[in-house]
């Protein structure tokens, strides 16, 4: 197999690209072909909610029947946990501390109060509403997978398809601490993105490349003198992004150590050739390349938490490959049956492109012992609302995929709709549990938990 | 300013952020027997207070708001770049690719969210390495020196000092020479002069003290800026980058240490070119930084530039500068002129003959239907949808970015239905009908009847007349204003109307000190923002001197004391 530097394949322009060497990566990749695989999470986002009474065309617990824009997921349902009657209960937020139904929604996997300063659509009396205020479980989880694992190099990723701009629709990682607003804006380049994750070195020219590596830790060691200095002399505040800056430098620094390792070959895969990330008829190639660095970083254990989004919250991408003209926000806002059809197609497609892309991916690489990172890896899906034209938040549908059944008892539907906890939190909680940390009770804001994990499901 | 607008929006209420704004208050809430949200019952505006007298709110003593630390804005650092090397287009290439931070207030420069996550920080780290191999490449390495490079180490300490001068803002200190002195050595050690530097500058460009406006050169406690501190929030302000010689020569040499310097300064900054740069404030302010790309149906829309983003955002840029910079500078102007720019592109895209070719000239909206700031399509059309205008965007915009006024959300789980968009009914018919619905009439009353006076520009920034063989209908009305409540007739008439309200014209103050500032308004703040309202009236409402009103204000001069 051939080798290229990453150099020589970006500066080609418009090129495949390409890092069939990835020396860079994966101290733990060849042990994980020998133990266990570790667990991993993956949150699947789609925008607007769905058709809440479309669901299911039967509703029993192994008896039941996908309607039409789950049939998606017929093929792995066995492998899958259905759950709707989920409620985030928004409402218990006191006013002014809670944004609208999408925006608040949007920031489920944050489930904290939303701050102030930032937006003058969705506060309360003559009040601006700004983001959440504490970090997002796909921040936390990578936090704990670090903590205990100091090899995997990433804390997590955050993908979206779609524009770049980032505002409080359309950002569903946070950082925290509990008490800040700190919004993680997400990567919408998958090309981009592949070079800064699988950075590879050239071994053909490793003397440059270990230039380039003194040379980058040179300027870091400026950057870390720096941030020392002026630590002391700034407000908790600013002090508190320095420290972030220097979180930042701590990441560089581990990517750096990575370049220079002589480790296996952890796998090969092409992205493509490259293309305009932002044109909306590119949307599924995008979606799909974003799925393949997420199997990959994976599968060389760079990270364990992912937050995927097909889209932000409030999403009005006009499907025009399903003949609309109106934008999906502006048909979720419809209650006509002609719209509901245009959301079930809408949602079925983005569900189907996820079992054609993400489903895919995550299958196509084994792990040993017969299984594939697919198997080793929870997926969770979900959306900021139940439906669209009430903003509906308290019959949430969250489905449980991938390697679920390595805590769900699988390939059943459950509502939680007649429970005392249902809390969309509060189910949270459960991924924490999947990635091995049983001792973790609550998640988020406690008046927005039942306090306990809604019954039934494990 | 607004990605996205909520189509359903029940009650509106007045901006306490405003200096001097009404609240209108609707009981949006939650049932305490069931806990579930409630619908709500429109309200009715309450009448508009009296304007109290502008300064009302200044202290003896300087007193101003905080002042976070200010990483620099990609927009920021793209110009502190091109100041640097003298290289637009490097500039450009290399901070292309950064990731857009995020919106607050609708700008993309809230000190808060400016920060340095470990995406960026690699970002940064590619640009920085970027650059320093171009501008130290054989061709360009004898602009950065100020010496041979027969001069080996001593000629680096000369280019680092005088690259640390303009990078950093200030004279660095021998610490931070040395530092660099040694990563020249690192670099240039069994390679040559030319790496060394190329080291260096890749270093500095990753360097807190670039990437960050300090204001660290004093004591912690509340005081006057330093002269340093004060040459660099004046570039920023005008022209989103630092210092140049003059400015950083006239804070060496004691000049640049009163309120008089800085204003001589500010004015020496206003009429530069490079206060061009200030549009970076009216293009977020107006979302016209949010056109591309401009996603438009090709059935509705056929044959529409390619280019019409780029050309969009160029016609108000043109316009900005001809109204706030060459022309009377007046915010009746901003607000009204109907006078534009085109090319030939353009043109041919507003059906406007006998103009052709690629320069910009300058022309007039001769129908009357429209003019100003916010009717340039580049702002009008930002929120609109692919196959239509938006009405309720539309209105909502002028709520909320040209009064400085607040909408709180809808509540979950109630009726929110809008009902389809067809050829039966107009948009406009849509939602009049919409508005007897009493569960959505207390929103839509305050948004729609400012948005449809534009409905005479379309989705694409184009005049007419009819929609599907029916005549537009430009009729509206201003309820919830403090100052210009009443009926309008159009989309021009209803920019008059705004351009003489004083809520509108505290609204520009309130932007424009988000934008300068890099935060939302604060209490302590108050007088500051009076302050410059003041001068701003005493100018007849001239702009540009509202711009060097900021510099004299205590915000502005001052800085708050810090606590670790």
């Amino acid at each position: 197999m051939s080798a290229f530097s990453r150099r020589r394949l970006l500066g080609a322009g418009g090129v495949t690209v390409a890092l069939p060497f990835l020396e860079s990566l994966l101290p733990r990749a060849a042990r994980a072909q020998a133990s266990t695989p570790p667990r991993r999470v993956i949150w699947v986002f789609t925008a607007n909610g769905d058709q809440e009474s479309r669901r299911f065309s039967t509703k029993s617990e192994t008896g039941f029947v996908l309607d039409e824009f789950l049939a998606p997921y017929q093929a792995q349902r066995a492998d899958m946990l259905f759950v709707e009657g989920v409620d985030k209960y928004h409402y218990r937020l006191p006013a002014g501390q809670r944004a609208d139904g999408h925006q608040q929604g949007g920031s489920a996997l944050a489930p904290w109060k939303s701050g102030s300063g930032s937006f003058p659509i969705g506060g309360q009396t003559g009040q601006t509403i700004g983001y959440v205020m504490g970090p997002s479980i796909d921040r936390v989880i990578g936090e704990r997978v670090q903590a205990e694992n100091p090899n995997v190099r990433f804390t997590h990723f955050n993908f979206r398809v779609g524009d770049r701009s980032n505002n409080i629709w359309n950002q569903h990682s946070h950082r925290g601490p509990v008490g800040t607003q700190n919004p993680i804006p997400p990567e919408t380049d998958p090309f981009a993105a592949y070079t800064r994750i699988f950075s590879s070195v050239d071994p053909a020219a490793r003397e440059a490349a270990l230039r380039r590596l003194r040379m980058r830790q040179s300027a870091l060691d400026v950057v870390k003198a720096e941030l020392a200095e002026l630590g002391p002399k700034l407000s908790a505040d600013d002090k508190r992004r320095l420290d972030q800056h220097t979180e930042s430098v701590r990441e560089i620094e581990r990517s750096l150590s990575g370049m220079a390792a002589q480790v296996p070959q952890c796998t090969t895969f092409a992205t493509g050739t490259t293309f305009d990330v932002y044109l909306h008829d590119r949307w599924w190639d995008v979606g799909r390349v974003f799925a393949k660095i997420s199997a990959m970083a994976f599968a060389c254990d760079l990270t364990r938490s992912i937050n995927y989004n097909w889209s932000g919250n409030t999403s009005d991408r006009v499907y025009r490959e399903l003949s609309f003209t109106d934008g999906h926000h502006t048909i979720s806002h419809d209650s006509s049956a002609t719209a509901f059809t245009r959301i079930r197609q809408i949602i079925r497609l983005l569900h189907q492109r996820t079992v054609d892309g993400l489903y895919t991916e995550l299958k196509a690489i084994p792990e040993g012992n017969g299984t594939t990172v697919y198997d080793n890896t929870l997926v969770m899906h979900w959306s900021e609302l139940a439906q669209g034209d009430t903003h509906g938040n308290s019959n949430n549908l969250v489905m449980f995929g991938g390697g679920a059944k390595r805590l769900f008892r699988t390939g059943r539907y459950v509502s939680l709709a007649s429970q005392q906890r249902k809390s969309f939190s509060d189910l949270l909680v459960y991924c924490f549990h999947y990635m091995g940390w049983p001792e973790v009770t609550s998640f988020g804001d406690p008046l927005l938990s039942q306090g306990g994990l809604p019954p039934g499901l494990v | 300013m607004v990605r996205t607008l909520c189509a359903a929006v029940f009650v509106l209420v007045g901006c306490e952020g405003a200096i001097m704004g009404p609240r209108v208050e609707g009981p949006v809430g939650v049932d305490p027997t069931t806990g579930q949200p409630t619908p709500v019952t429109p309200v009715t505006p309450m009448d508009p207070p009296v304007d109290p007298p502008i300064v009302t709110a200044c202290a003896p003593s300087p007193a101003p708001g905080s002042a976070p630390m200010r990483r620099l804005s990609h927009e920021e650092y793209e110009h502190a770049i091109e100041d640097l090397f003298g290289d637009a287009a490097l500039a450009r290439q290399v901070s292309a690719g950064f990731i857009t931070d995020s919106t607050s207030l609708g700008f993309r420069n809230a000190a808060r969210f400016l920060d340095v996550k470990p995406v960026m920080m690699q970002k940064y780290q590619d640009a920085a390495e970027a650059v320093a191999a171009q501008v130290t490449s054989t061709a360009n390495l004898p602009r950065l020196l100020p010496c041979p490079t027969s001069g080996g180490e001593a000629c680096a300490r000369q280019a680092i000092e005088r690259l640390l001068l303009r990078a950093y803002r200030r004279p660095a200190p021998v610490a931070d020479v040395d530092r660099y002195v040694a990563v020249w050595r690192a670099g240039s050690m069994g390679a040559d002069f030319r790496t060394g530097m190329e080291w260096v500058v890749g270093a500095v460009l990753q360097a807190p003290k670039f990437l960050y406006r300090l204001e660290v050169d004093g004591s912690m406690t509340a005081r006057a800026l330093g002269a340093y501190e004060l040459a660099s929030r004046l570039s920023f302000l005008f022209w989103q980058a630092g210092p140049d010689d003059a400015l950083l020569e006239a804070a060496r040499t004691g000049r640049l240490s009163t309120a008089a310097d800085v204003e001589r300064e500010a004015r020496r900054l206003l009429a530069d070119r490079k206060a061009e740069r200030v549009f970076n404030f009216f293009e977020q302010w107006m979302d016209v930084d949010e056109l591309d790309p401009l996603r438009r149906d090709a059935m509705v829309f056929p044959g529409l530039p390619a280019t019409l983003a780029t050309l969009l955002r160029e016609e108000t840029r043109q316009f900005v500068k001809a109204s706030v910079l060459d022309g009377d500078g007046t915010f009746e102007t901003l607000m009204t002129s109907p006078v534009t720019f085109v090319n030939g592109d353009l043109a041919r895209h507003y059906g406007l003959s006998g103009i052709t070719g690629t320069t910009w000239q300058r022309t007039t909206f001769t129908s009357g239907l429209r003019g100003g700031l916010f009717m340039n399509s580049g702002a009008l059309v930002s929120h609109d949808k692919q196959s239509r205008t938006s009405i309720v965007n539309r209105g909502m915009r002028v709520r909320t970015q040209l009064l400085c006024q607040t909408v709180p959300a809808p509540p979950d789980d109630v009726p929110l239905n809008l009902g389809a968009i067809n050829g039966e009914f107009s948009q406009a018919d849509r939602l009049a009908q919409h508005r007897t619905n009493p569960s959505c009439s207390g929103c839509h009353t305050l948004l729609d009847p400012l948005g449809e006076p534009f409905e005479n520009v379309d989705a694409v920034g184009r005049e007419r007349t009819m929609e599907n063989g029916r005549p537009i209908r430009t009729s509206g009305e201003i309820h919830a204003s403090r100052d210009i409540d009443g009926a309008v007739s159009s989309g021009i008439d209803l920019m008059r109307k705004l351009s003489t309200s004083n809520e509108a014209r505290e609204c520009m103050v309130t932007q424009l000190f988000r934008f300068s500032h890099g935060r939302q308004e604060e209490t302590t703040d108050l007088c500051s923002r009076q302050r410059a309202l003041e001068r701003f009236k005493n100018s007849a409402w001239n702009v540009r001197e509202l711009l060097v009103a900021l510099t004299q204000t205590d915000d502005f001069l001052f800085k708050p004391g810090v606590t670790p």
